[in-house]
């Protein structure tokens, strides 16, 4: 097994996509079996990926668009809001595949048909994928997460990210062999023949402050303790909201640094979390999420600071490889959905995020997209959708029993 | 970075090694479940069954079973833990062929899968997903897939297991074939053993068969030779015998007269040696017991001449009280014992302290014999004749039974049928001959089976007045002159009125005319009829008539066949006066014999 990762920031998609397919090709000295593409939403992303599949016809292509551009071991790469990158897995005794749906208003059965397409394009139907990697719109992650669950069981390891444009403004796409969909469901069924990893962090710490999801309809969540939940939560934040608080408004970016949590599960009497992210306060003093919170479950504050999330890649990849059924220096490559938001509060650290990324998978490949969602398998098993997290998954050999 | 974003770091690191720690300690409790399996069970039939129910738990398996790889590529059941799975073979698909290259396989459901969906609608129903992992040895492949009902039950930490336990499954494979070649290995060991068992008994038949060729010629010869001998043979026995009872002969004649006598006697012993391994030489049996002729050897003539011939050498007996009793002819055991203790004392005349053991014991026999294939269990008497002279070489042990074999320099002992005498008697008897030799001396041991039959009285020698005639008339019938002389002689001697006639046909004209008392009928006569045929005519004119039959050969089918007709005793040329007396006396002394019916 054999990964590598391209990049470009040509303007043009066409241009684009051949920059990248000849770094590949270069650096993987074969055709790749398997291909995470993600690039910003400025790209006419239908000539690109068209262009892409003229250039290894047949490969697995899948992923999504990523704010601003992307990163790799070599970089941040972004200019005027074009940045394309590639992951290629190179894995001749592995299968791989992937699939594509548009969601229309039932996200469950895009989820499923983009899964089967998946599986059955690796040639593996009915077989359990070692591994399912998602790329959605945002709004139906936890849908797609259930769906997925459904089909296969529990126990397969989901991660993704939800597509992100530069500017909240919808322009979010998802790519497949065949389509790219703005609200569609691109997946990719892994069936390696060595091992892979993975970790799903947040950079962000628990405080004190917390109280009980009294009253939730789906993403928004009015109440907190059976009062308002923007009340509650301008209170907790010290008047963070105050300004919006009356009429209602966006809070983002203002609430990046402190969002909701949702303990999914414990480590030693210490609860881990999801992370929900208030993005608007809505007129009737509730909190539009970006993640759902279940109701009657606990809501907490959470913290974090610029420091905590600009190292988040490289510590995230650290725990990845410190779980790994294989050694983990004998990691081969990394896939990385990075919060599009946590990246854009710490763009101006973001070279020193990827030096950390970099130092930490030893100079091996890596690409990193920035998604405005992130779905991952927790320590306990959870597959969840959170915000403001990181989700990472690493490639390895086989290992010797 | 704070020091709780360390700490929870931490702890998410010490969770995950909780996690695979308590994975690793379920793995290893199982494989030490499974191996404790692999070392108590006995039999392939036991293996797998209890290896699966020491995998069942960590699996979550409801089912499982086990494929082998065929010559033709078709997986084979081999075991299961349901029936179900027993039944049916499994041709390879994709799948099945990277889990048989070692890539273990979790199936959600197997309704999409290829193998699967070819296999009967119940076996889908109870298995709606399944593990599928390789289990080989270095010369075969197999598979082993863990069923559930269930969809999606399998895990990849089921997958990660079940890689692990493919070690100990592939172990039992191994444990099972190597049973397998075990039982292959010991069937093929019995087939060799049974073959070389085989081989040898060919070997000893066509030993014995080339060694009853060998006799079946020397019996045609003796038998060739022996009525001529033995015809000439009675002149010179019975001529000296008429003169010696003549009062009137000289001393220093008489003494050459008997030297002629006793030569004839030896001369006859020769060809009696001869008949006796001859084909046929069947000898009547009556019970008898081994001591009387042990005893009346050793105080025969015969022997103590040996004695004195080899001084030194000591002979002693050592005779079982209660001996069992035998169905045996008494001569030709006396033979045998003869020949057996002949050979013993000339194998220790030069060893100072030579000696000889003749010895007489019970034995129940219920176990091989040296040289035997089978041995018919039960009580036997036993004859042995031990010497502690230098033993016998294995290569001679193998043909001392042959006619002729001798490592004795010819002419100065022996005919070189002793031994085979010694073997005939014994075939004769239904018994055995054990020898048993190494640097101590040789001995033989003779078997015979034992009767509890009471013996009768021994025969006495008659005296001569006992066995003469009272002017009764003979008709001697026989081709040899010289017979008819001898006979007519003797007859006349005796007492008797004898006539003489030298074929059938003359006989036939002369009982046309005269009644005779008693025929001396001899069997093989030229040209013209035998014996048998003569009888049968004379019969036809002289119903019931009276006859003895001699003859130079052994008893015959046609001595049975003419005594069947009605003709009395059969005695063997060269006879004694004495022995010729006997006979004719109890053939007169009995009733007129009915025809007999065949």
């Amino acid at each position: 097994m054999k990964l590598a990762s391209a990049w470009s920031m040509e303007s043009d998609p066409g241009r684009a996509a051949e920059e990248v397919f000849e770094k590949l090709i270069e650096k993987l000295g074969a055709s790749p079996d398997l291909v995470f593409v993600h690039g910003s939403c400025n790209y006419d992303n239908a000539i690109l990926l068209k262009r892409l599949n003229s250039l290894i016809p047949g490969i697995p292509l899948q992923g999504g668009t990523s704010s601003l551009g992307v990163a790799t071991e070599e970089g941040f790469h972004t200019a005027d809001g074009f940045g394309l990158g590639i992951l290629g897995v190179s894995d001749p005794g592995g299968s791989y595949g992937t699939g594509i749906a548009g969601q229309g208003d039932d996200p469950a059965k895009a989820a499923v048909s983009a899964l089967v397409q998946a599986i059955d394009h690796a040639g593996r139907p009915g077989e359990l994928p070692v591994a399912v990697v998602m790329t959605t719109c945002p709004g139906t992650e936890e849908a797609t997460i259930r769906a997925i669950e459904d089909y296969l069981g529990s126990s397969v390891p989901i991660l993704g990210g939800t597509s992100a444009d530069n500017d909240m403004s919808g322009q979010w796409q998802q790519f497949g062999n065949t389509a790219v969909f703005r609200d569609g469901i691109s997946i990719a069924a892994l069936f390696p023949a060595g091992e892979v990893s993975y970790a799903f962090h947040s950079g962000y710490e628990p405080t004190k402050k917390k109280g009980v999801a009294t009253r939730v309809s789906g993403r928004v969540l009015h109440e907190i303790d059976g009062r308002p939940a923007a009340v509650v939560y301008n209170e907790w934040t010290g008047g963070l909201i105050g300004n919006v608080l009356p009429d209602g408004g966006s809070l983002v970016p203002a609430t990046t640094f402190t969002p909701l949590g949702h303990p999914v599960g414990q480590v030693g009497g210490f609860p881990y979390f999801k992370l929900s992210y208030p993005v608007a306060a809505l007129p009737g003093k509730g909190l539009q999420l970006f993640a759902e919170i279940q109701q009657g479950g606990e809501v907490v504050l959470m913290k974090g600071t610029p420091e905590s999330l600009a190292s988040r890649a490289g510590r995230v990849a650290k725990a990845a490889m410190d779980a790994a059924p294989f050694p983990g220096e004998k990691t081969e490559g990394a896939l990385m959905l990075f919060c599009a938001r946590c990246m854009l509060a710490v763009r101006d650290r973001m070279n020193q995020a990827v030096l950390d990324l970099k130092n930490t998978l030893r100079d091996k490949p890596a690409l990193c997209a920035f998604t405005l969602g992130e779905q991952g398998c927790f320590i306990g098993g959870e597959n969840r959708h959170g915000n403001l997290m990181i989700a990472t998954l690493l490639f390895g050999p086989a290992t010797k029993d | 970075m704070g020091t709780l974003e360390e700490l929870r770091e931490a702890l998410l690191n010490l969770e995950d090694a909780r996690k695979r720690e308590a994975l690793q300690r379920e793995m290893a409790e199982a494989l030490l479940e499974g191996l404790q399996v692999l070392s108590v069970s006995e039999g392939p039939h036991e293996l797998f069954p209890r290896l699966f129910e020491a995998m069942k738990k960590p699996l979550g398996f409801a089912s499982a079973f086990v494929l082998v790889e065929s010559g033709d590529g078709t997986l084979l059941p081999l075991a299961a833990s349901d029936q179900a799975f027993a039944k049916t073979a499994w041709r390879p698909g994709a799948m099945l062929k990277r889990v048989l290259d070692g890539q273990p396989v979790a199936v959600f459901d197997t309704r999409f899968v290829e193998e699967w969906i070819s296999q009967p609608e119940e076996l889908r129903n109870a298995a709606r997903s399944a593990i599928h992992f390789s289990i080989h040895t270095a010369e075969r492949r197999a598979v082993m897939i863990c069923v559930h009902p269930a969809r999606a039950h399998f895990s990849k930490d089921h997958v990660t297991l079940a890689r692990r336990f493919s070690v100990l499954a592939s172990q039992a494979l191994q444990k099972i074939q190597s049973e397998e070649r075990l039982a292959d290995l010991e069937k093929k060991l019995e087939t060799e053993a049974r073959l070389a068992e085989l081989n040898r008994r060919l070997a000893e038949s066509e030993q014995k068969l080339a060694g009853a060729r060998k006799m079946e010629a020397v019996g045609l010869l003796a038998r060739g030779v022996a009525h001529d001998l033995n015809n000439i043979l009675t002149g010179i026995l019975s001529y000296p015998e008429l003169l010696l009872m003549d009062d009137d002969l000289a001393p220093q004649h008489r003494e050459i007269v008997q030297t002629i006598r006793d030569s004839g006697f030896r001369a006859a012993a020769v060809v009696d040696d001869l008949l006796t391994v001859a084909k046929g030489a069947a000898s009547p049996k009556t019970p008898l017991n081994l001591n009387p002729i042990v005893r009346k050897y050793v105080h025969s003539p015969e022997h103590r001449k040996l004695i004195h011939s080899y001084k030194g050498v000591i002979v002693e007996t050592d005779l079982e009280k209660d001996l069992l009793n035998i169905p045996g002819s008494r001569i030709h055991i006396l033979k045998a014992l003869t020949n057996l203790t002949h050979n013993a004392v000339e194998a220790v005349q030069h060893r100072p302290g030579g000696r000889v053991l003749v010895r007489t014991g019970n034995r129940y026999i219920d176990g091989p014999l040296k040289g035997y294939s089978d041995v018919r269990a039960g009580e036997y008497a036993v004859l042995s004749v031990r010497d502690n002279g230098d033993g016998i070489c294995p290569e001679d042990l193998e043909r001392i039974f042959e006619p002729f074999y001798t490592k004795k320099k010819m002419g100065r002992s022996g005919t070189g049928l002793g031994l085979t005498i010694v073997w005939n008697v014994m075939q004769d008897h239904g018994g055995y001959v054990d020898v048993n030799t190494g640097g101590g001396g040789v001995e033989f041991r003779l078997y015979f089976p034992a009767v509890r039959d009471v013996v009768a009285e021994a025969d006495n020698e008659p005296a001569l007045g006992e066995y003469g005639g009272n002017g009764e008339t003979v008709l001697v019938i026989d081709d040899l002159e010289d017979q008819r002389k001898i006979a007519c002689a003797i007859l006349t001697k005796l007492g008797y009125r004898a006539h003489s006639v030298p074929g059938g046909e003359e006989a036939l004209e002369y009982l046309k005319q005269h009644a005779v008392d008693v025929l001396l009928l001899d069997m093989v006569m030229e040209p013209g009829m035998g014996g048998l045929e003569t009888y049968r005519k004379i019969i036809e004119i002289r119903p019931g008539q009276k006859a003895v039959i001699a003859s130079g050969y052994s008893r015959s089918e046609d001595v049975a066949a003419t005594q069947r007709l009605g003709a009395g005793l059969f005695i063997k040329k060269p006879y004694t006066l004495a022995k010729l007396g006997s006979v004719l006396k109890e053939e007169l002394a009995t009733r007129g014999r009915p025809k007999a019916t065949n």
